[in-house]
């Protein structure tokens, strides 16, 4: 365990010297989680009823998701919420895990720790166990911040401010368990990156989906973050048993 | 590590007991493949590195031996086959006190722009929970301004003494270094080449290498890997008993009249300048009755020197024979088809 704590703290000090990783794990969740939620509440906020009814067609049918949006505009208060927590979720994470990890492999540092009695699981848990604490912990006060907000607006029940706290942290797993497996097939950061992108796309697609033509409320949210679950645990499987750390070592 | 969650101290006794007995390194028909299609980058491997013996792994380019080092470490599982540090395989409890009497220098490895070398040197006693991160310094002529220093802003030759001291600072009853002089200057090479003779005393150590040189400057056993099989594992000292010497033999008659002389006593010999040369099984016991019988044939001898064969041409020698064999193998298989 010993070893362990020493590549957790080696991580963390390589985390907080990093500029670029601090820089993404502060600027992309306050433009997704703050700038954004609260721009929009500003602006819904003060909507007149009958002024936000206005700007939908007069025979506007709104998915099962957001039934009710053309009375209440806490309704897409709530979608698009939900949307930037995934998003949030999905992207904070993957940029600094991908970079990290193949950064280590490009610069040959990995046969440095390669050499030391740890495994190279051990090297890429106490790396992702890092980068998904501290990302953890800056979205989530992000989060909680927003949930505050809407709560104090009345634009959310509990139930719902809550569930949101699952989807981020399962959004934040599955980003970190994609990166992980990106990591291995890719040869090198830029390769990683194309295929980070090429994957959060068609992911963004259905978490919007889900919100939109789901239950409503809350039920919504918590089948995402079992999907977001799902995917992250097929991630992790795919990256231990088929792909394996051996390719970062050949 | 694992190996503590054994709880006891009997447990650990009984760990250290089989590790204590064990060969350093024990390496039984390892075969490993990198895809189910793939080549072998080992096909059948198998050598013993005895304890306090230092042994060198030579091969050309791809002959599997950095893959079979990163097997002996843990990092990559053998297809098949077992390889024992200590008596340990890392699927076993007591893989974590045998690995941990080991030290490796990795093959140029990459250094951390953002970790002192003082850090990288504390992050290594970490890990392996014991070890004096100044005394190792200091034994490597690292000073302080150097640990302070970022790991790559030193040069080649500062930053292989680092990865060495690394090795050496939990002092371990094993040392495996993977071509610890590559991509190093004359000077440097030298230098460090020096220390690892200091370093390896006493100790067991595995050295993989191309530099022929180096491994004889610093191993007493031969290991020679080819296509991931191994063609020669013996003594040096043994090789050399076995191969003939060079000899050369030099008369005040000239050399064709010693060539002649020589061809008369069924002796293969030709002339190099001023000298007749010819290969000599066991020189001890055969030269002193040649030249005996070259003053009966009234030649003056002024000179009879026998060289041994270099670790450089019995390596080829190896390395040839094994090729012959295998196109011969080839070829054979191909007729019986």
């Amino acid at each position: 365990m010993s070893a362990f704590r020493t590549l957790l703290r080696k991580e963390t000090v390589q985390l907080l010297r990093s500029k670029s990783a601090l820089a993404t794990a502060t600027l992309l969740p306050s433009l997704l989680l703050l700038f954004a939620p609260l721009s929009l509440l500003a602006t819904l906020v003060d909507v007149d009823q009958k002024g936000w009814v206005s700007v939908l067609p007069a025979n506007f049918n709104p998915p099962r998701g957001l039934v009710g949006m053309e009375r209440d505009s806490s309704v897409i208060v709530r979608f698009m919420l939900a949307s930037l927590v995934s998003m949030g979720g999905l992207v904070v994470p993957a940029v600094a895990a991908s970079y990290t990890m193949v950064s280590e492999r490009e610069s040959r540092t990995l046969e440095l720790l390669a050499a030391l009695p740890v495994t190279i699981r051990q090297v890429l848990t106490a790396k992702l166990g890092v980068i998904l604490a501290m990302s953890t912990a800056v979205t989530s006060a992000m989060l909680a911040l927003d949930v505050a907000v809407v709560l104090r607006l009345q634009m959310a029940s509990v139930g719902y401010a809550l569930s949101l706290f699952p989807l981020l942290v399962a959004a934040l797993l599955y980003s970190t368990a994609s990166a992980l497996l990106i990591s291995l097939l890719a040869r090198d950061f830029r390769t990683a990156n194309q295929m980070g992108g090429a994957l959060l796309g068609p992911t963004t697609v259905v978490a919007v989906w889900v919100l939109a033509f789901g239950p409503p409320g809350a039920p919504a949210v918590l089948i995402l973050a079992a999907i977001f679950l799902a995917a992250a645990a097929l991630a992790l499987y795919v990256a231990l048993r088929v792909v394996t750390f051996e390719r970062l070592l050949r | 590590m694992r190996a503590r969650t054994l709880g006891s101290t009997r447990g650990r006794a009984a760990v250290d007991r089989v590790t204590d007995a064990a060969h350093p390194i024990d390496v039984r028909a390892v075969v490993k493949r990198f895809g189910a299609r793939s080549r072998p980058a080992l096909d059948g491997a198998s050598f013993v590195v005895k304890s306090g013996r230092r042994a060198c792994l030579l091969g050309p380019n791809g002959a599997g031996k950095t893959t079979l080092i990163r097997i002996l470490t843990g990092a990559l599982a053998p297809t098949s086959g077992e390889a024992r540090v200590f008596g340990a395989t890392p699927t076993e409890p007591a893989w974590g006190v045998s690995r941990r009497r080991v030290g490796v220098v990795p093959q140029l490895p990459g250094m951390y722009r953002d970790l002192t070398a003082r850090e990288y040197l504390e992050l290594v006693r970490g890990v392996y929970e014991r070890g004096d991160v100044d005394r190792a310094a200091q034994r490597l002529g690292l000073t302080r301004k150097h640990l302070r220093r970022s790991m790559a802003e030193l040069s080649g030759g500062w930053q292989r003494r680092l990865t060495l001291a690394a090795a050496l600072l939990c002092e371990p009853d094993l040392i495996v270094l993977d071509e610890p002089t590559v991509g190093l200057d004359p000077v440097a090479a030298r230098e460090v080449i020096a220390m690892l003779r200091e370093a390896t005393a006493g100790r067991t150590a595995l050295l993989c290498t191309h530099n022929l040189a180096e491994a004889e400057a610093l191993c007493d056993d031969v290991v020679v890997l080819r296509d991931g099989r191994v063609v020669l594992d013996d003594s040096i000292e043994e090789l050399r008993r076995r191969a003939p010497a060079h000899a050369a033999i030099g008369v005040r008659e000239g050399a064709e009249a010693a060539v002649q002389a020589l061809r008369e006593l069924a002796v293969d010999a030709r002339v190099d300048g001023a000298r007749a040369v010819f290969l000599a099984t066991d020189p001890e016991a055969n030269l002193p009755p040649i030249v005996k019988a070259l003053v009966d044939k009234g030649l003056s001898v002024f000179e009879c020197v026998a060289t041994p064969p270099t670790l450089e041409e019995l390596f080829l020698k190896a390395v040839q024979t094994t090729a012959q064999d295998t196109n011969a193998h080839r070829d054979g298989e191909e007729l019986s088809s």
